[in-house]
This record gives C-alpha cells, sequence and structure tokens, in this order.
C-alpha cells in the first residue's frame, strides 16, 4: 500500500516506535545470554555487559539439569497433542457430518464445558486420579490433558468438518470406505492446515502447562519444563549463570517449532481471528 | 454441508459411529464432568483432601460469603483486570503502525520479530521477571538507579506526602526498593510485569483484522482530507474494538481464574501479607496447604457462578453494539 | 513400515520431530523403570527415597557419601534424594501425602504459620511412631563407646527433637543440629581493624563505623552488616536474651527456670512491667544502634539475597546458622571466619549495667528431622537406613562433611565447626516481645521502628495497644490449643496404662507397650499440667492487676 502523501519523518517515527518496542521486548534475551556466560562475582560487579573470560561451564551445567525436564515436556507434548487431536477428530466427524441420536444432546453438554472455567476441578481431579493411580505418571497427566483439550479441537474441527463439501464423503462411501477410512483419508487430508494449527496450539499449551504437574508429580526426574524450572529457580543462593543458560536453553525447542511451523501460524491465527 | 441425518432406525448399520463418539465422551466426562459434580459435592463436606468429611450443608458457602481475605483477592483481580485492558494498548498500537508500514517485506520482517519472543515458555518469562525484580541483583532496581528514576520516585513519593495525598513513604532515598517484598509494591509489580506489554498473539490478530480493511476505504478517507489520526480512530480502532470485545470473554475468564503468575512470582500464600492474593490463589492455598479442600472446592464454585455471570452479560453487551 | 519412511522422509520437520520424541520416550522410560526398580543390569533393588528441602550443593553431596556408605554395606538397596525447594515443599508434602505416593523418609517441617499446626496431624495419620524402636539397640553402633545402647540414648538430647509433644510419641529422626554465630569477611575485617575480632558491643560498632569510613574512601558500596529480617532476628534474640535475662526472678512464677510466653506477655499487659524500663528501652535502643549499620531497606530482604550480598564482599558480616556454612564457604572467595555475636561489656556507660550475660544453647534439639511414612513398602530398610545416619561414626562424617552438628552422642566436631560448639553456660530467654495473636502487629510495627518512621514512644503506645486487642483473644486460642493437647495426652497415658494393667482390648490402640514410655508420658503430662496452671494463674492475675 503506497501513499504518496506520507513524509519522511512519518516513516521514521513509525521505524523508530517498532524498533524500540522490539528492542524492549529482546531485552530479556538479551539480558539471558548476558548473564548465562558470568559467574556470580562477575555477575554482580557488572550486570549489563558481557565480561570476559566468558564461562562456558554455566553451559554444561544448565543443559544438565533442564535437559531431562526438555526430554519429559518433549514426551508429555507431543503424546498429549497426538491423543487429543486423534480423539477429537473422530469425534468431530462424527459432529459435522452426521446428526445422531442423542448427539445434540452430547454436543451440548460438551459447549456447556467451554464455558466451564475448570478453577473447580483442580481438586476432585486430583483425587480421582488418585483413585485411579494416575498420580506420578506422565501418561496419566497426558490423558488428562488431552481430556481438557478436547473442547476447543472439537468446536474447531466440527465446524470445518461441516463446512466441506458432502461430495468428498460420498465419493469415498461409494468406494467403499468405513467410517474410520472416510475420516483417515478424507477428513484429515482436506482439514491439514486447521490440524495443524490445532496441534502447535495443543503442543505449545501443553508444553507451557504447570499447575497440574506441578501438583500429580512426586519424582524430579519426570517433571516436564515449567515445573523443573519453577524448582530450580527455589534454590539458596543461586548461581545466576548456570540459571540463565538453563532458560535459554528451555527456549530453544519452541523456537525449533515455529522456524518450522512458521506459516501455519500465522495463518492460523488469523483464520481464527474470524472464527472467534 | 448439511448434516445427514441417521434416524434410530437406522442405527443398526450406523452404529460405528457410537464407537467413534466414546473416546471424547469418556475423556471428557471422567476428567471434565465427574470432577465438577464431585466439586459440587465436596463443597457442602468440611474435606481435607484425603478422607475425612463431614457435612456441613451450606456452611462453607457462608464463610466464603464473609471471608474478608476472599472479598479482598476479588477486588484485586478486579484492579488486575484493569490494568490489563490497559494493557492491550501497547499491541493494538504496534499492530496499527505495522500495518502502516508502507514496505511489504519490513512488514514481514517486522511480524517475524515480533512473533520471536512469543515463543519462549511462559515460565522462562515469569522466572526472567522475578530475576528483574530482585532487589539485590534483580535489572529493574539497577535500571531505576542509574537512569535516576529512583530519585524522582522518591521525590514524587515525598512531595505526594507533603501534600497529604498519601499516608507514607513508599519510595525512600537510599532504600532499595524490594518489588516483591513490600505488600504496598507487589501490586504494581504485578501491573508492570510483562513491559512492554506487546502480546505477541495480540499483535498478530489485531494485524490479520487491519489487513481485511479493504484499500477503497482508505481512498476514501484520504479524499475527504482525513489526517492519519483520523484513520486510526475511524478505520482502524472500531475494527480493533470489535475483535477486543470478542476475546472479552476469554480474557476475563483467563483474569479470574488465573494464578499461575502469582504463585511463581510470591508463592502459594499471595505475597507479603497476603497482598496479592487472588480467588484461584486462595482456592489451592486452602486445598493444598491449609488442606481445607472443602471450603477451596466451594470457592472454586463460587469463582464459577462469578465467571458465568460476567460472561452472560458480557454477551448481552456484544449482541447490543452490534 | 516402509512406506511411513518414504513418507516421512518428505518432511523433514516431521522426521526431525519423530526423532526427537523417540528420544524423549526412551529417557521417560528409562526414568520410570530405574525409579522402579534402580539402575538396570543389576539385579532388583529396593529402592529408598528421601525427600527434603536444603537444596544447597553441600548438603546434597555430603548425603551422597553417606548413601554410598550405606549402599556398600547393602548393594540391594538404592537410596534416591528428592530435592524441593522450600518455597513449594509444604505444598509438595501435602500432595504427596494425599496421593499416597510419598517417599520413604520425608523431611519434616516448613509450611509456615498454617504448617504448625498441620504437622502434628500429619504425623498421627501418616506417619509411622517409633516409640517401638527407641529403645531397641543401634546396631550400628557395635565397636564404639555407644554399642548396646538403647537407640535414644545414643542421641546427644537424648532424641528429645524427635518428639511429638502434642502426640507424646517419637515420630522423628533427627540426623543433624546447627547453632548460629556471627560469619565474617577476614580479608575486609583486616583492612580496618588489627587483632582479634571484636568480642564486645563497643568494639562491633567502632569495627562498623570503620567499615564504613573505608567504604566512602574506596567509593564502593559497604553495608558492614548483611541484612535480611531473617538474620536481624538471629542478633535481636540474642541481645534481647542477655539484656532481659535479670527479668528472670520477677516473671518466672512456677519457678520452673523458664519464662513462657503467658508468663512474658501478662506483666506487660497489666502494667507490672513497662516498656520503658532501663533494660527494655536499652534493648530497643541497642537493636536500633546496630539496625543503623545494615541496608537501609532491609526488612523486606529475603536470607539468599543476605547471603548473595555478603558472599560478593557489599557486607563483612552475616549472622546465621551452620547451615549456611556450605554454601559459604563454597562460594565465598575470601577467607571465611566465624564469631560469637558480640555483647557489651559491663563497662559500656549505656548497657553495661543492663547485660546478664550469653544465651545459653542447652536446650539444642536435633535438627534436620527425618520422618517414616507409615505406608511405606520399605519400612523396615528404611529404618535401618537412619540408624545408620544416625550412628557415631556415619553421623559424625555425615555432618563433617555437610558442615552442621553432629546428633550421635558423642560424635565430635569437625575441625572448622569448633566455633558453632553449643555454649552451654548462659541465660535462657526471658521477656519474648510476640504475645500470642499481637505477633504480626509487633513485627509492623518494630519495623517502622527500625525503619526510622516512629520514635520509641509511638512504638511502646502501639505495641500496648495491639496487646489490649488481641492478646485476650490470643491468649484464650493458647488455651484451648493447649486443652486439646493435654486431654489427647492423658489420653494416650491411660491407654498404656490400661494395656500395662492386662485391659483387655486396650492393646489395639496402642503403639507401644513398655513401662519406660508410660512413665514418660506421666512425667511429660504432670510438667505440661503444672505449666498450664501456672499460666493461667498468671493471666488472671494481670488482668485482675490491669488498670
Amino acid at each position: 500500500m503506497s501513499r504518496m502523501s506520507e513524509g519522511p519523518g512519518a516513516r521514521f517515527l513509525k521505524h523508530a516506535y517498532l524498533w524500540v518496542m522490539l528492542a524492549l521486548v529482546f531485552m530479556p534475551f538479551y539480558v539471558m545470554l548476558v548473564v548465562s556466560f558470568k559467574s556470580n562475582a562477575q555477575f554482580y560487579n557488572q550486570t549489563w555487559l558481557p565480561t570476559w573470560p566468558l564461562h562456558f561451564g554455566n553451559w554444561v551445567v544448565g543443559w544438565n539439569t533442564v535437559g531431562v525436564h526438555i526430554a519429559n515436556s518433549v514426551f508429555l507434548a507431543v503424546t498429549t497433542t497426538v491423543l487429543t487431536l486423534a480423539v477429537a477428530i473422530i469425534a468431530a466427524y462424527v459432529f459435522g457430518r452426521y446428526k445422531v441420536p442423542l448427539g445434540d444432546l452430547f454436543w451440548m453438554a460438551l459447549l456447556l464445558l467451554m464455558l466451564m472455567p475448570g478453577v473447580a476441578n483442580l481438586i476432585p481431579l486430583f483425587n480421582l486420579m488418585k483413585r485411579l493411580n494416575m498420580l506420578n505418571s506422565l501418561i496419566g497427566l497426558s490423558i488428562v490433558s488431552a481430556a481438557g483439550g478436547q473442547v476447543l479441537c472439537l468446536y474447531v474441527l466440527r465446524n470445518f468438518i461441516e463446512d466441506m463439501p458432502k461430495e468428498f464423503f460420498e465419493c469415498a462411501r461409494i468406494d467403499g470406505a468405513s467410517h474410520f477410512q472416510q475420516v483417515m483419508h478424507v477428513v484429515v487430508p482436506q482439514c491439514g492446515g486447521i490440524i495443524s494449527t490445532l496441534a502447535i496450539l495443543n503442543f505449545v499449551s501443553t508444553w507451557n502447562s504447570f499447575i497440574l504437574p506441578l501438583i500429580t508429580l512426586r519424582d524430579p526426574e519426570l517433571l516436564p519444563l515449567a515445573v523443573g524450572l519453577y524448582h530450580l529457580q527455589g534454590a539458596y543462593v543461586k548461581e545466576w549463570g548456570p540459571l540463565m543458560a538453563a532458560y535459554f536453553i528451555s527456549a530453544i525447542p519452541l523456537v525449533v517449532l515455529f522456524a518450522f511451523t512458521m506459516r501455519f501460524f500465522i495463518r492460523g491465527v488469523g483464520e481464527g481471528a474470524i472464527k472467534g | 454441508m448439511a448434516r445427514e441425518r441417521v434416524r434410530l432406525s437406522q442405527l443398526r448399520s450406523y452404529w460405528p459411529l457410537y464407537l467413534l463418539l466414546l473416546p471424547t465422551v469418556l475423556l471428557v466426562g471422567l476428567f471434565m464432568y465427574l470432577p465438577a459434580i464431585t466439586g459440587i459435592r465436596y463443597s457442602f463436606y468440611l474435606w481435607d483432601g484425603d478422607e475425612v468429611s463431614t457435612w456441613v450443608g451450606l456452611e462453607n458457602y457462608r464463610r466464603a460469603f464473609s471471608d474478608p481475605v476472599l472479598g479482598r483477592a476479588f477486588i484485586i483481580v478486579l484492579i488486575l483486570f484493569v490494568a490489563d485492558l490497559f494493557k492491550m494498548i501497547p499491541s493494538m498500537i504496534t499492530a496499527v503502525v505495522i500495518h502502516r508500514t508502507t514496505s511489504d517485506k519490513m512488514r514481514y520482517l517486522y511480524r517475524l520479530l515480533f512473533v520471536v519472543p512469543m515463543v519462549v515458555p511462559q515460565m522462562v518469562m515469569l522466572l526472567i521477571w522475578k530475576f528483574f525484580y530482585n532487589p539485590v541483583v534483580g535489572l529493574l532496581n539497577a535500571f531505576l538507579s542509574w537512569s535516576r528514576l529512583l530519585d524522582l520516585l522518591v521525590a514524587a513519593n515525598g512531595w505526594l506526602v507533603q501534600l497529604g495525598l498519601a499516608q507514607k513513604a513508599i519510595f525512600e532515598a537510599g532504600v532499595t526498593p524490594s518489588w516483591l517484598g513490600d505488600s504496598d509494591l507487589v501490586l504494581p509489580a504485578l501491573i508492570f510485569w510483562g513491559f512492554p506489554w506487546i502480546g505477541i498473539i495480540g499483535v498478530l490478530i489485531y494485524l490479520s483484522g487491519l489487513e481485511k480493511i479493504p484499500r477503497s476505504v482508505y481512498e476514501c478517507a484520504e479524499l475527504d482530507g482525513v489526517g492519519w489520526f483520523g484513520k486510526f480512530l475511524y478505520i482502524e480502532l472500531p475494527l480493533i474494538a470489535t475483535q477486543v470485545r470478542v476475546n472479552l470473554v476469554l480474557m476475563i475468564i483467563g483474569v479470574l481464574k488465573g494464578y499461575g503468575l502469582i504463585l511463581v512470582l510470591l508463592g502459594a500464600e499471595g505475597g507479603p501479607g497476603g497482598a496479592a492474593m487472588v480467588p484461584g490463589l486462595y482456592m489451592y492455598y486452602k486445598a493444598f496447604w491449609a488442606r481445607e479442600a472443602g471450603y477451596a472446592c466451594a470457592i472454586g464454585i463460587l469463582l464459577f457462578f462469578v465467571i458465568v455471570v460476567l460472561t452472560w452479560v458480557n454477551n448481552k453487551l456484544v449482541q447490543v453494539k452490534k | 513400515m516402509r512406506s511411513l519412511w518414504i513418507k516421512l522422509r518428505r518432511y523433514p520437520a516431521l522426521l526431525l520431530l519423530v526423532t526427537v520424541y523417540l528420544a524423549s520416550t526412551a529417557v521417560v522410560a528409562t526414568n520410570i523403570l530405574r525409579g522402579r526398580s534402580g539402575a538396570p543390569g543389576q539385579g532388583r533393588k529396593t529402592i529408598l527415597r528421601f525427600a527434603h528441602w536444603q537444596l544447597e550443593p553441600g548438603i546434597r553431596s555430603a548425603i551422597d557419601d553417606l548413601i554410598a556408605d550405606y549402599t556398600a554395606l547393602h548393594p540391594d538397596v538404592e537410596v534416591r534424594q528428592i530435592l524441593i525447594p522450600e518455597q513449594g515443599y509444604f505444598q509438595w508434602v501435602n500432595t504427596q501425602l494425599i496421593g499416597r505416593t510419598a517417599p520413604d523418609m520425608i523431611e519434616v517441617g516448613s509450611g509456615g504459620a498454617v504448617g504448625w499446626s498441620l504437622w502434628p496431624k500429619f504425623y498421627a495419620r501418616y506417619f509411622l511412631p517409633l516409640d517401638r524402636y527407641v529403645d531397641e539397640p543401634n546396631p550400628y553402633n557395635a565397636g564404639t563407646p555407644l554399642e548396646g545402647v538403647p537407640w535414644r540414648q545414643a542421641f546427644f538430647d537424648e532424641m528429645e527433637g524427635g518428639y511429638s509433644e502434642e502426640l507424646q510419641s517419637f515420630f522423628r529422626v533427627p540426623i543433624a543440629t546447627s547453632t548460629v554465630r556471627l560469619f565474617y569477611n577476614r580479608d575486609l575485617v583486616r583492612k580496618v581493624w588489627d587483632g582479634p575480632f571484636p568480642e564486645t558491643f563497643e568494639d562491633l560498632t567502632e569495627l562498623c563505623d570503620r567499615l564504613k569510613a573505608w567504604g566512602e574512601e574506596q567509593g564502593v558500596i559497604m553495608e558492614p552488616i548483611a541484612g535480611s529480617w531473617y538474620n536481624f532476628r538471629q542478633f535481636f534474640n540474642t541481645y534481647r536474651t542477655a539484656l532481659t535475662a535479670d527479668y528472670l526472678d520477677r516473671l518466672d512464677r512456677d519457678f520452673n527456670g523458664t519464662v513462657s510466653r503467658i508468663e512474658s506477655a501478662a506483666p506487660l499487659y497489666s502494667g507490672a512491667v513497662r516498656m520503658d524500663e532501663p533494660a527494655l528501652q536499652g534493648n530497643f535502643a541497642l537493636i536500633q544502634e546496630l539496625a543503623e549499620y545494615f541496608a537501609p531497606g532491609f526488612t523486606a530482604l529475603g536470607r539468599d539475597e543476605a547471603v548473595f550480598l555478603f558472599l560478593q564482599g557489599q557486607s563483612a558480616m552475616i549472622t546465621t546458622g551452620t547451615w549456611d556454612f556450605e554454601v559459604m564457604r563454597v562460594q565465598a572467595e575470601f577467607d571465611l571466619a566465624v564469631a560469637e555475636i558480640p555483647l557489651p561489656s559491663p563497662s559500656h556507660p549505656r548497657y553495661g549495667a543492663l547485660v546478664a550475660g550469653p544465651t545459653t544453647e542447652a536446650g539444642l534439639r536435633g535438627g534436620f528431622p527425618m520422618g517414616v511414612i507409615k505406608d511405606s513398602p520399605n519400612v523396615e530398610t528404611t529404618l535401618d537406613f537412619l540408624r545408620f545416619a544416625t550412628s557415631l561414626e556415619a553421623n559424625e562424617k555425615l555432618n563433617r562433611t555437610m558442615s552442621w552438628l553432629p546428633v550421635a552422642e558423642g560424635a565430635r566436631l569437625a575441625e572448622h565447626l569448633q566455633p558453632f560448639a553449643p555454649l552451654i553456660e548462659g541465660y535462657a530467654s526471658c521477656i519474648t516481645y510476640d504475645a500470642p495473636g499481637a505477633e504480626l502487629a509487633f513485627e509492623q510495627t518494630f519495623k517502622e521502628l527500625l525503619g526510622g518512621k516512629i520514635d520509641y514512644r509511638a512504638f511502646v503506645e502501639s505495641l500496648m495497644a495491639a496487646y489490649d486487642r488481641e492478646l485476650p483473644g490470643g491468649v484464650a486460642s493458647e488455651f484451648r490449643n493447649g486443652e486439646q493437647t493435654l486431654s489427647q495426652q492423658i489420653r494416650f497415658a491411660a491407654l498404656r496404662r490400661a494395656a500395662l494393667a492386662g485391659a483387655v482390648g486396650a492393646e489395639k490402640a496402642l503403639t507401644a507397650d513398655s513401662q519406660a514410655q508410660y512413665q514418660r508420658i506421666m512425667e511429660a503430662y504432670v510438667v505440661q499440667l503444672g505449666t498450664r496452671h501456672n499460666d493461667i494463674r498468671v493471666w488472671i492475675d494481670s488482668v485482675a492487676a490491669k488498670p
């Protein structure tokens, strides 16, 4: 969009504002990076600028402390996402394609859930998990998180499936596909975009999950990232260098994820904005 | 596509559909509905989270209504919510500015750059800010004293005390403010966190909305001689405002039930003197510290009702405006 | 399978994800399996878990050494430490206890005000009463002077640190203990002070002045004493005892040698003891003088921040206990030394006449208490491990490495910890200003006094107003709690008496069946009863005497 009436002053202001904002937004990263190479003494004397010698050892310590938590988080996030989507897609197929007896009742019940803030759930949920022996287990956590992620995925997926032309399904049915095969060969390829977006959203949300893992997991070696970091910074008289290195390392996996899925996300958010 | 109707008589051939529905219904029913129902049941008991439980009827609710800590917690949540509304402004401005950038390449670059920080896990952001707020090694205090802003605050504070507007000196000369340790500073610290408040998701959503504005509208405006500020006021702002209104419900729910931020920054007791206790945290504290799980469930149910009411009110407002 | 591989290859990102996921699953699976039965390849092991909040590296490695020694004796047992930061410790314990996933051994304590009232309930419900075991000798003491001695007597405090008053049973095994001293940076101190570290308060203030002047000269920040509310209270306790110990005669109405909280609060409430008496006024004047040498705003700082500043050389002194010794020793890049908190000498113009003497540490009890979970699948092994940890040699070695004080009777203190040896001769705490119900008010108004916002008269007014307002309710609460404890105690005693007398059905409710136990309970009960009656009498008298 070009505008002839815009002066160089205005353009400078716009760019200046954006770069100032960017500087402020990136500042925590800069700080993390700089401090991660310092020893406590260097840090005390000079907080802002890098100091030599650089303590690369901090990064080794950081990795040792945080590495296992990253592995746990990857396991948890991927398992949960796969489970959530698998269950949601097949259900959304039914909701979006058919009007089954009792189907609308189920759907209303699900919508009601969207309203429920889930705040009152925590304690009884903990109790339930205890009775089902699901405590102190990443898989148990996965299943419960999958239950929580159902509502959003179902809502979005059902809308998409409803919007699909019937012909796709008819063709497959004529070819003798069972319901499940219809899901696999029609729904999944067609809705690939939105499924990817939902997958990413789910992944990020599980990656950030904090409260439920905090109260259900006992063993420190099973803790996912958020809880692991929380415990790490609870240490008394911390060594700030390795801590910052650990924070930085924790940020890397999601950066990698986004590097690969950038276009999905930006596009997907836009579409979500219309729907929302 | 209109959904295909399946009649009861056709069920014999269509029964696999229920099989497809089963996992969802099981998961949701077992892990979301069942806890909710048991939560309601337990709120009528004096329960310590484990075994001991005695029926007390509405006692927990009566207690909740006369609990000053809970009342105060709701007020704090209200303050935080209002602050969150204001914190949306930088995102909006940034989205508009990016939108108004002339070069497409630069626009894409900015979009890219602004997305990257969102990628940081939220816990890391919280902990970095906890580090910033550290009174001794934290960067906020270092920055304030280096830039002499601290002296400004001290002077302003003293001046307010003299005018009789403030009761005491919160900022004093020579004293490093303890943002998370001083009950007067805790709320400002909670409001200030996340500076410059550019919620990356917010920026992207506003941007996509803005990009749908047809160019013709802009050209009309220019023909009418509307300046850049006018364009903002009449074209861009209303669009953003509609998006904000739509997202308002989610925001309300989020602020009302959220407490992870406070748990991490200040601990389960809500900071010094419970200065930042919010309802969600109070529920957590009562359940997992004080072992009053029945009361905690009651608080949770109350919170649920508050959210439902607010959502209903918000929906009414949105419809009216439309 | 092959077609899957071909399909995957088209999406390198997906391939990366799958690889990372498989790697993570491997890590998780290994951890889970290891958690169930030990590292693979060495046969099935019994896994014991030892949970505590002492995160400091020195402590962790010392306990690792202890575990290694134990494993050398018992190769089929593996002990793992679970470290939870103190901030979230109580909540973690809570969820583990409810969820029945609690580790076998848990360090007991922490939890703030709420914790105080809840831990006894936890003991009753989830923890193993140890009475049955405390009278048996510790097999790991064979070959030492403690051979054949009942486990209980092999502790320097006869395991009092593990005894729960409320439940009249042993529930905790203390494995270390600590005392509080003043740590100082010898390098910094030597810059301005020759000779030994100050042994009088005058010299201490002189040193602080010199340090401050030196700091200004050099243009560096120098706050002589590293301050946080926590560290400050150590100073305050010492000086408070020193200056008010002479009140013992006036306040100890039941002549049991100690002043209870109510015996201290009641006279202040009724006006029999006034805050403007020289000793009390002197107490606060002294502590205000000392507070000058702390960084302004120190009341809002936390423990770890104060230690950090001390380690970076911004302060030259700090008061804390042996629990911080290792942390500081490892991280300090200067000569770390220890001294006692100096009291004003008798010749001090202002306070000299008021000082009674140092605080006694004869009442020191075992710390780092470990509780054993009743439902643990490995109760016997757990107890065995704890016996090992409290045996003479192992305990000595553990505390030498950890830099705490050993709990085994007759264990020798590590060389560098000699200054921490408990001082037996001294006075017990007398007047405590935070009376029941008025604790918060006292703290708030005390902080204002220290911050210079109010003067002493305003402080006294505010404190007395808080007393008038809160004390009746607080004291009533204390009495109610005491009532509950007493009735529980007499119930336990009656049960044991009944069992000893052979009553049918009494056996089931008991946890131990020895005459010694019964005697213990009755003695404690009589003492408690006496204290309680005295407290009530004192309180009633003071209410009557109040103008």
